[in-house]
């Protein structure tokens, strides 16, 4: 490991972080996150706005992929964050910090342990990154193959996906990654693969954040506190080279960017600005893996019951849920589009060829079958293996029989059927593939993963109303909490 | 997860000592390593190249970890290459012309770099289908 190594990881990081936190500043709706919520969302609005960017400049305005094109992309969040920041510390708008409760030994003493691991697991993920070559299958079959393609023609559109003849393993599988990988090598100015692993390894810290601030918003901070320890338990997550942060594999990205837009579009009374963000996040999903178009599909339609329903209810957050959901729907739209247009001229080869021996009738009979059973045992094999999961999947239904969330109070059924979203996908593939149980071998974590933040918000859910059976606990909430409760805020 | 973490960064720390290509030697094997470089100096970036597989390619990934490896190299995948009828793809048309380069897999599965004609010939040596 070289300071040169260091130094274009460190650029590289920058350049997604920068672009990232810019936005955050431009947006109002991150006037309230915590540090760790925008640290998170940075992360991933900066990969999402670069990526998105790449995409539409070189498809659509056929501009070259080059070091110029990633600093034309990085710099109008840059520049409107900085006027951002300089313009409120000129009106000292800054905000106040809010009225501190009293410190408490433990409080602070759980804070500082879930601090401590996380860096731990992190460090332990980056340091892996930055010494070891890639070696995970997706990695090295699908994603960083195209990113050199790409790179090399200098175009989304490169010769080498179109020509029929040419061997290249999903060459129809979006490119947001592939491009985000590109973005990374250029601010380097490296071709070293292993800058490439980091980008793919911060997403593991940006999970944690997420995980913090979606725990905060939706069930307080104790209970994002005890979700966000649950997360660094589950030894899949960070270290498991076919699909875990480790490897280059693209399920982790999808699971921050759809879990990201969710958090944002389900928040109580939504500004324009997040539906904007929302819609970014959403966008990243749609063009970062094939799943991501269902995941998408729910998110928006959540987002579009929650409005309808205040709407007809006449809650006055009606208004400001349907517009948050219309930008992001319309920003949605766009990446669709993009998606079609850039595909349209490809040859699909070398793929599984769902979508051209797809047909409804053979869909219905095979969502009937009994092939999804015979996966069963291997994906409660993988679920109650602690070198996979640890306890976690031992413990969350214990938690749920102990202290089901209340299902009518939201956000909780928006979760449950976010949640649900990858697992339907799941059900839904194996049943019509011969070979059901090998492909939940080697899928079914994955799209346990594409899920957590929702599935992890619902266990918030569930901590938070477990700590209230406890009257001390109960008393401390009451007192130190400072959040609405959820019905409140869901006003 | 604590164990395991402190166990990834200790091992981290013996691999930091290494350089790229020494790291590439230990994970994938020095003779493979060292087949990849010399194709990579041979053949110019922009080139397309014949790719076949061994006949156990899709169980072990060969095919595809090489053409990461070779990237951007442009490969086109060879299927079958019997019955006089010369290099295949998957389709079962005529591999392009215009491509002169080959990679198949040499002694103890290495890749190996020749013409095509010189590949073609080496195929039918071995008698293979």
């Amino acid at each position: 490991m070289t300071a040169e190594l260091l130094t274009g990881a460190l650029a590289a990081a920058s350049l997604f972080l920068g672009a990232g936190l810019g936005l955050t500043l431009c947006l109002p709706g991150f006037a309230t996150a915590g540090l760790a919520g925008r640290l998170g969302f940075a992360w991933l609005l900066g990969v999402a706005w670069i990526g998105l960017f790449l995409y539409a400049a070189s498809h659509v305005a056929h501009l070259p992929l080059d070091g110029p094109l990633v600093f034309l992309a990085a710099f109008p969040p840059l520049a409107a964050g900085l006027a951002a920041a300089v313009r409120l510390l000129v009106l000292r708008r800054w905000r106040a910090p809010a009225p501190r409760a009293a410190r408490r030994p433990l409080r602070t003493l759980g804070w500082v342990a879930l601090s401590l691991f996380a860096v731990l697991v992190s460090s332990a993920v980056l340091a892996h990154a930055l010494t070891h070559p890639l070696e995970d299958w997706d990695g090295r079959m699908t994603w960083t193959a195209q990113a050199m393609f790409v790179r090399d023609a200098g175009t989304v559109d490169a010769a080498v996906l179109r020509f029929p003849k040419s061997f290249v393993s999903h060459p129809r599988y979006p490119l947001l990654m592939p491009l985000a990988q590109i973005a990374a090598l250029e601010a380097a100015g490296s071709d070293d693969e292993r800058i490439v692993r980091v980008l793919y390894a911060l997403f593991f810290p940006a999970l944690v954040l997420l995980i913090l601030e979606a725990g905060r918003r939706w069930a307080g901070s104790r209970a994002a506190l005890l979700t966000a320890l649950a997360l660094l338990t589950i030894p899949w997550i960070p270290f498991d080279l076919e699909g875990g942060a480790i490897g280059a594999y693209s399920d982790l990205p999808l699971a921050c960017f759809f879990g990201g837009g969710l958090l944002l579009l389900l928040r109580g009374r939504p500004r324009a600005t997040d539906g904007v963000a929302a819609g970014l996040l959403l966008a990243a999903a749609l063009l970062t893996k094939n799943e991501g178009l269902p995941e998408v599909l729910i998110a928006l339609a959540l987002a579009a019951l929650s409005a309808g329903l205040a709407l007809v209810r006449r809650r006055r957050a009606g208004r400001s849920r349907a517009l948050a959901t219309a930008l992001a729907g319309v920003l949605c739209l766009a990446a669709l589009w993009l998606l079609v247009s850039w595909r349209s001229a490809i040859p699909n080869r070398y793929d599984e060829l769902y979508f051209e021996t797809f047909s409804l009738a053979s869909y219905a009979r095979n969502l009937a079958s009994p092939r999804p059973f015979t996966t069963i045992p291997v994906i409660a094999l993988r679920m109650l293996n602690r070198r996979l999961w640890d306890l976690f999947w031992w413990l969350a239904p214990v938690l749920f029989v102990a202290a089901a969330p209340a299902f009518r109070r939201p956000p909780t059924a928006y979760l449950a059927a976010a949640a649900a979203v990858p697992l339907l996908v799941a059900w839904s593939a194996y049943a019509q593939v011969p070979a059901a149980a090998y492909y939940a071998t080697v899928t079914w974590d994955r799209l346990l993963l594409q899920g957590c933040v929702p599935v992890l918000g619902l266990f918030a859910v569930g901590v938070r109303r477990l700590l209230h059976h406890f009257p001390r606990a109960r008393r401390i909430s009451a007192s130190t909490s400072g959040f609405p409760s959820i019905r409140s805020r869901w006003g | 997860m604590v164990y395991r973490s402190v166990r990834i960064l200790s091992n981290a720390g013996r691999w930091a000592r290494r350089t790229p290509v020494e790291a590439r030697r230990r994970a994938f094997g020095a003779a493979y390593v060292a087949a990849v470089e010399a194709i990579r100096r041979e053949l110019p970036e922009d080139a397309w190249y014949l790719l076949v597989p061994p006949k156990n390619s899709e169980e072990t990934g060969w095919a595809v970890w090489l053409r990461h490896d070779l990237a951007p190299r442009r490969p086109i995948l060879i299927e079958s290459w019997a019955g006089g009828r010369g290099l295949r793809t998957v389709d079962g048309a005529a591999a392009p012309r215009w491509v002169r380069w080959t990679v198949l897999p040499g002694d103890g599965g290495a890749p190996l770099l020749l013409t095509r004609e010189e590949a073609l010939a080496r195929l039918r040596a071995r008698g293979g289908s």
